[in-house]
């Protein structure tokens, strides 16, 4: 038998073509007496069943084969003849690259309970308390312990730390880190507790500091819009004395001001106040601190399972550690890695890392920018701070690396009408719920959107036309008022993520049939 | 001239060893037999395209929890007759159903192209299967 190529590996016969070329052919030269071909016969089921079992044995040679190849296992590529091996993914993903695959994990919150009796309880222990969103039908489980004074002691309220009932998956419609003004309606599914009941806090933005200084920033005014605020130390100095620069919506920075309460963009103004908090100088040149509006109450990130192709580019993006110098200690000193390696680090530094945009700086001489979000949401407060502490702590000596969050793109889809059958209406509208939200939140695999990405109109209606009971969709579908493709960003010069957060039983129009 | 009802293993429930053949009226019975003996949906699982209807008495009897009454019986010898005249062999056939002390027994009698045929095919409820070609 001559040496098979890779084509005769990767080629899986089909079970007819195995009957009529080996197991037909082997009969007659073995002179078979069997003349009853009818279907149940005893050699006819027999060799059928020999011939399934002989393709079933080259379909699992060519996966081994195919395996093989990291663009096949990782998803960057289709072998021939359906072969799928992304399955392989992860195992390939640690034995050659010793990097695992990040698994899913719950999005984390903060709700707040509110006791109106005059007894407290506690400490009740995690996992006792479970709360439902009646909007989005979501359960959350309280993971710490957790004790509700009485009405007298705090009026009452605790805010605590809920995780999701179950690990984020998008594709089963276990989306967890919605806008929390669309995940409201909370009731209590733990009735062990009278005289309580649930609500969301207020949601404040966190602020995130990078860099040294005592002094803080409090946000305040309007806080409802959708903004992305950066305050930059120009010079050192506590409050009056100091200055820094303001930039809204990865905008241009302003000129330096003197430190002080400053009102910002939107249409009710952001006001930044500032505070010494016991330092002197308080705020130190350098120093970064970041913010967006509304704030959440999200404390982690939920994500869904890293994708083959995810976890492939990150294994991808380790190639140029190769060359890395290493310490004494034998930790690699990245000098200047390329923006895939850059990637790679961030999303390593922090599982809630979903989508990640490298990108140098048009106007400033070695600095690197990488913006990072999480899956449909804005990382929570304290993800970039510690990415940015990462990165600092490999003193790049010829790359400035600088950590920072996209602004935020409203999207807003309508216009389309869509006729469903009247029987698969409300699951044709669960299905096109996680379908559109997980193109927009970043997380299909078949169209990958990232920070600054192009939002496609036909793409969207093709998910439309796909949902299963869907018979016919017109050709009414915008995305944001414009019946076209919206190409992020739509402020100039700035990086800008999709979100999200309409329900499609009201963004479309929809007629039973 | 006499129609060629094909030979093939002897095979009812297991294949026999040593192997045997059979050929004609004999032939039809065997194939008969096995329709009885095989769980729908079995033919499909190993790629086979063309229909195949059968009905595993075996289960049918294991998952009797409301008795064997006659109802029960006679809606069995329905569905048995009907799986029966699937086979492209047989022009008529009637299956007459008994159950006694645990072992349920189809009579099956029936014409094809070479003529009348008949075979008691029996069952007990470990799933024993025994056929007797008359």
């Amino acid at each position: 038998m001559a040496t098979p190529t890779l084509d005769d590996l990767l080629n899986i016969p089909t079970q007819q073509a195995v009957l009529d070329q080996e197991v037909f052919p082997e009969l007659q030269l073995r002179k078979v007496r069997i003349t009853d071909w009818l279907i149940g016969g005893v050699y006819r089921t027999a060799a059928y069943l020999v011939s399934r079992l002989y393709v079933n044995s080259r379909t699992v040679q060519a996966a081994v084969a195919a395996g093989g190849f990291e663009d096949w296992a990782f998803g960057f590529a289709t072998p021939p003849n359906g072969i799928d091996v992304t399955g392989w993914a992860p195992l390939i993903a640690k034995q050659r690259y010793g990097v695992p695959q990040i698994l899913a994990t719950p999005t984390k919150r903060i709700f707040r309970l509110t006791n109106s009796l005059v007894s407290g309880y506690g400490p009740i222990g995690a996992g006792r308390i479970t709360v439902q969103t009646s909007a989005a039908g979501h359960r959350y489980i309280s993971d710490e312990d957790i004790t509700i004074p009485g009405s007298g002691t705090n009026g009452g309220i605790v805010d605590a730390v809920f995780r999701s009932e179950f690990p984020f998956d998008s594709a089963g419609g276990y989306a967890y880190n919605s806008d929390p003004t669309s995940d409201t309606g909370l009731v209590l599914v733990t009735a062990d507790f009278p005289g309580v009941t649930v609500t969301n806090p207020p949601q404040v933005p966190g602020v995130n500091q990078v860099g040294p200084g005592l002094g803080k920033i409090t946000p305040g005014g309007t806080l409802t819009e959708t903004h992305t605020v950066a305050v930059r130390i120009a010079a050192d100095g506590n409050v009056g004395a100091g200055t820094w620069q303001i930039q809204l919506d990865n905008g241009a920075w302003s000129s330096a001001t003197t430190i002080g309460t400053t009102t910002i963009g939107g249409s009710g103004g952001i006001t930044i106040t500032p505070a010494n908090n016991g330092g002197s100088p308080a705020f130190k040149a350098g120093t970064v601190y970041y913010f967006h509006t509304p704030g959440t109450d999200i404390t982690v990130a939920g994500r869904d399972t890293e994708t083959p192709q995810e976890l492939g580019a990150r294994c991808y993006g380790l190639r140029p550690a190769l060359g890395f110098v290493k310490d004494p200690d034998g930790n690699w000193i990245p000098v200047s890695p390329t923006a895939s390696a850059y990637e790679t680090l961030a999303r390593s530094a922090s599982d809630e890392v979903k989508v990640c945009f490298v990108q140098t700086s048009p106007t400033v001489n070695n600095q690197v920018f990488i913006y990072v979000a999480g899956q449909g949401t804005l990382l929570p407060s304290g993800v970039v701070s510690l990415l940015q502490a990462f990165f600092d702590h490999f003193t790049m000596t010829t790359d400035r690396v600088l950590v920072a969050e996209p602004a935020q793109r409203t999207i807003t889809l309508g216009g389309a009408t869509v006729k469903v059958k009247a029987a698969q209406l409300a699951s044709a509208q669960a299905a096109l719920q996680t379908a559109i939200g997980a193109y927009l939140g970043g997380s299909d695999v078949r169209s990958q959107l990232s920070i600054n990405g192009l939002i496609d109109r036909s793409y969207i209606a093709a998910l439309i036309r796909s949902t299963p009971g869907v018979t016919h969709v017109d050709d009414g579908l915008t995305i944001n008022t414009a019946a076209a493709d919206l190409q992020l960003p739509v402020t100039p010069d700035a990086y800008e993520l999709a979100t999200w957060s309409q329900l499609v039983s009201s963004a479309f129009t929809w007629i039973t049939v | 001239m006499a129609t060629d009802l094909g030979t093939d293993v002897a095979a009812a429930s297991d294949w026999p060893d040593p192997e045997e053949l059979v050929a004609g009226e004999d032939n039809v019975a065997y194939a008969l037999a096995r329709r009885l003996l095989q769980p729908a949906g079995v033919m499909e699982e190993i790629g086979e395209t063309e229909t195949y209807d059968c009905i595993d008495v075996r289960d049918w009897l294991a998952t009797r929890t409301s008795g064997t009454g006659s109802q029960e019986l006679s809606d069995l010898e329905a569905q048995a007759t009907q799986v029966l005249l699937s086979d492209p062999r047989v022009a008529s056939v009637t299956a007459s159903a008994t159950f006694d002390a645990g072992r349920l027994s189809l009579l099956v009698e029936g014409a094809g192209a070479e003529g009348p045929f008949k075979f008691i095919l029996s069952v007990d409820q470990l799933s024993a299967a025994a056929l007797q070609v008359l």
